[in-house]
């Protein structure tokens, strides 16, 4: 099969793509039960327009990194992503104007996410790309 | 000047697009592959996870909103 980074970019895609259906609802109970100030059409095009891209393009360059033939484990590759994406969403948030994404928030959450992003680019990511032909 | 003929004429015919072989045979066989194990280590890392949203639940949202 040819074209493997295009298989790599389908491959890092599909995730965040199919997680942002809970990520969205849990911003419509935030917002609308839980009365949470997040304004869900500012907070929610981070992660509908930026996140998947980007996991897409880092899926690309792990494969860019193996074809060199560098011993770099997915799961650190993963693990790597939330150092550049939490002050990226920082920022975006601080323009943005959702005042409950406070610099609290973003430290409380970084060691999660790189513990999420760690497992999930180990299993689900590496498992996408065995079945696409690009691990 | 012919805008469609002229599109035609600058980009030529693709041709033959096909594979030439049946990929999806190949995907079963991916796909029937033994399924990797879990390490405890990474079980563990799952179960804190977790528990952090019941520790920090104003993090909640933050996570998911870099997910």
């Amino acid at each position: 099969m040819n074209r493997p980074y295009l298989r790599a970019y389908m491959a890092g895609v599909s995730f965040p793509t199919f997680f942002l259906m809970l990520g969205f609802t849990v911003f419509m109970l935030a917002q609308h039960r839980y009365q949470i100030p997040v304004v869900i059409e500012r907070a929610i095009v981070f992660p509908l327009a930026f996140i998947p891209n980007l996991w897409g393009f880092w899926n690309m360059l792990h494969l860019r990194i193996a074809q060199s033939h560098m011993q770099w484990p997915i799961g650190a590759h993963g693990a790597v992503v939330p150092l550049i994406l939490v002050p990226v969403a920082y920022a975006v948030a601080r323009e943005a104007g959702i005042v409950y994404f406070t610099p609290a928030v973003f430290a409380v959450s970084w060691p999660g996410l790189i513990v999420m992003y760690y497992l999930v680019w180990k299993y689900l990511v590496n498992f996408l790309n065995e079945t696409l032909g690009v691990a | 000047m012919n805008l469609p003929n002229e599109l035609r004429k600058a980009v030529p015919p693709l041709g033959d697009t096909e594979p030439r072989q049946d990929l999806w045979p190949r995907m079963l066989l991916r796909l029937d592959r033994a399924p990797r194990r879990v390490q405890w280590l990474d079980w563990a890392l799952a179960v804190l996870l977790l528990a952090s949203f019941f520790v920090f639940p104003q993090a909640v949202l933050g996570f998911f909103y870099q997910m």
